[in-house]
């Protein structure tokens, strides 16, 4: 479990960090969203102590780790794995030798390390391209043996910092899916830093979004998606929706569709309150487990009553935009 | 003027000068690798981005590096002669010459290494932190290791340059090609043993340039 409390950071007098507090449980896969200079990366690296604080304290499983001494952090940071954009491999040795670096670092005395590099591998189904060299592999491939290192010492917290921003969509979508394996498998605690939206919503059960250096929002993923999507803004250029014209006589509503409820809400609302609305914006969409959303309808302000009776009366969760 | 039938001017002249300036070059090669490796290894670590930052030492060793390379060899030569004298009893002949060389190369082999060491990506280092690899692991396993191939290739531009050293360091009386050319082919006219010097010295940088390549293709 990675506790934080009221952490601040600064940083050549620039506030990077300010007063976060965050839980991430033992078993999430966590999504730290914002903008680039957000302080999500920076965030991710005090975790592991590459980054240290100023101010605040953040445990991980009871231990604090601005308090560890140099020594100490090294042994601390085996026990956290960590994956990078540029799958950060080194270019001159083998695969098995890359997996191997981490084992070599502490000495580790294991009398079955190739059978344990082999595990890994295949986990990552890489196995048989355990001879071979980095720039012989394409990126998803690169990004695996990162995994398979990451996962050597085993970790019981994987950070990911956007390990999939230099992906293909495809391979992105096969990395997440190793991730979500991992995580179910090995219930390895994953951590990750994006700004790719859709990551998030592929793999993550609980969310942080973080605007320069403040933590705006934190929960489950969907909630987050529904009730606060004005700070998702930022990040999602195709559904800048809410910066349309306004009309001075209609008024927008938001329907917030929770998984599996309010099937046909649409329809059912024109026709048993006889409303003309219009459709003014839509979405639903998957979350790692089920699939939510929100249309938008305008509705003149005459019939606005009448919609808003009705859809209180069914229980509908909506707002006014 | 006199002139010298083939064969003693090979067995007499040309040969003990080349094994002179082999023995210079080697030796050189040698002291110079190592002074400047190390000296290297300590500016990578403490640069302002490095492992262990520490301006004091940075600058200290950057400006002693600067004030050597800022000055011509052939000067530093005889700048340094009383040290010469002091380390090595005398300042004339290989002994000195490579003493010599030592000093004004290994600024030069520092600063090429200090390049290789460089280009290597500050999150390489990073990734090697984030799984606990000490510092020293990372200067040996990541940087210096994941450098190879580019210290070959500046090891070759500085072998070839303290060749050029060993030559200018033979005017001023360490033997070698250079004394050779310099005194049997300028100072006393002789025009086929001040050309064979020059082009056995350009075989001698062709061989290192072709051999250095061939190992960066093959490190690479």
């Amino acid at each position: 479990m990675i506790e934080i409390k009221n952490l601040n950071k600064t940083f050549d007098e620039k506030q990077v960090l300010q007063g976060i507090d965050l839980v991430i449980e033992k078993g999430d896969i966590y999504g730290l969203v914002g903008v680039s200079g957000a302080g999500k990366s920076t965030l991710l690296r005090c975790i592991n102590g590459l980054e240290l604080f100023d101010s605040g304290t953040l445990m991980v499983d009871n231990v604090h780790v601005n308090r560890l001494t140099n020594k100490e952090l090294r042994y601390f940071r085996s026990g956290i794995g960590m994956i990078f954009q540029q799958f950060s491999l080194l270019e001159r040795k083998t695969v098995y030798e890359n997996i191997l670096f981490p084992l070599k670092c502490f000495k580790s005395k294991m009398n079955n390390v190739d059978q344990k590099i082999r595990e890994v591998l295949e986990l990552v189904e890489l196995t048989d391209k355990i001879h071979m060299l980095p720039r012989q592999l394409s990126g998803g491939q690169k990004q695996r043996v990162a995994i398979a290192r990451a996962l050597i010492m085993n970790p019981k917290i994987l950070l990911c910092d956007e390990a999939t921003s230099a992906l293909d969509p495809n391979i992105t979508q096969s990395i997440l899916e190793l991730l979500k394996r991992i995580n179910r498998e090995l219930g390895i605690t994953i951590v990750v830093v994006t700004h790719q939206m859709s990551v998030v919503k592929e793999i993550c059960n609980k969310m942080g979004v973080l605007s320069s250096g403040k933590l705006k929002a934190a929960g489950p993923v969907q909630d987050i998606f529904l009730n606060t999507p004005e700070l998702l803004d930022d990040f999602m250029g195709e559904e800048n929706y809410r910066d349309g014209q306004s009309d001075q006589k209609k008024t927008k509503l938001e329907i917030i569709l929770r998984s599996g409820e309010n099937d046909q809400i649409l329809s059912k609302l024109a026709i048993e309150t006889g409303v003309q609305f219009e459709l003014v914006w839509g979405g639903l969409n998957k979350y790692s487990d089920s699939i939510a959303g929100a249309l938008m309808i305008r509705v003149r302000d005459e019939e606005y009553a009448l919609v808003e009776a009705y859809l209180n009366q069914h229980r509908v969760e909506w707002r006014k935009v | 003027m006199y002139q010298y039938d083939l064969e003693t001017m090979l067995s007499k002249i040309i040969l003990p000068g080349l094994r002179d300036s082999f023995l210079m070059l080697g030796g050189s090669i040698l002291t110079c690798s190592i002074c400047g490796f190390l000296l290297a290894i300590i500016l990578i670590t403490t640069d302002s981005r490095g492992l262990r930052p520490n301006r004091v030492v940075y600058e200290t060793i950057s400006a002693v590096i600067n004030v050597l390379r800022s000055v011509p060899f052939i000067i530093v030569i005889i700048v340094i002669i009383p040290i010469t004298r002091w380390v090595c009893g005398t300042s004339i002949g290989v002994g000195p010459a490579i003493f010599s060389i030592t000093v004004a190369g290994s600024p030069l082999i520092a600063r090429l290494l200090e390049g290789c060491f460089k280009e290597i990506d500050a999150r390489l280092i990073e990734a090697a932190k984030s799984f606990g690899a000490s510092d020293w692991q990372i200067t040996w396993h990541v940087i210096v290791n994941e450098s190879i191939p580019s210290i070959v290739s500046s090891m070759t531009l500085g072998i070839v340059s303290l060749l050029g050293y060993t030559a200018i360091a033979g005017t001023v009386g360490a033997g070698g090609l250079g004394a050779v050319a310099l005194t049997y082919g300028y100072q006393n006219f002789d025009d086929t043993i001040m050309y064979s010097t020059v082009f056995i010295l350009i075989i001698i940088v062709q061989l290192i340039q072709l051999s250095g390549n061939s190992l960066y293709r093959k490190l690479k």
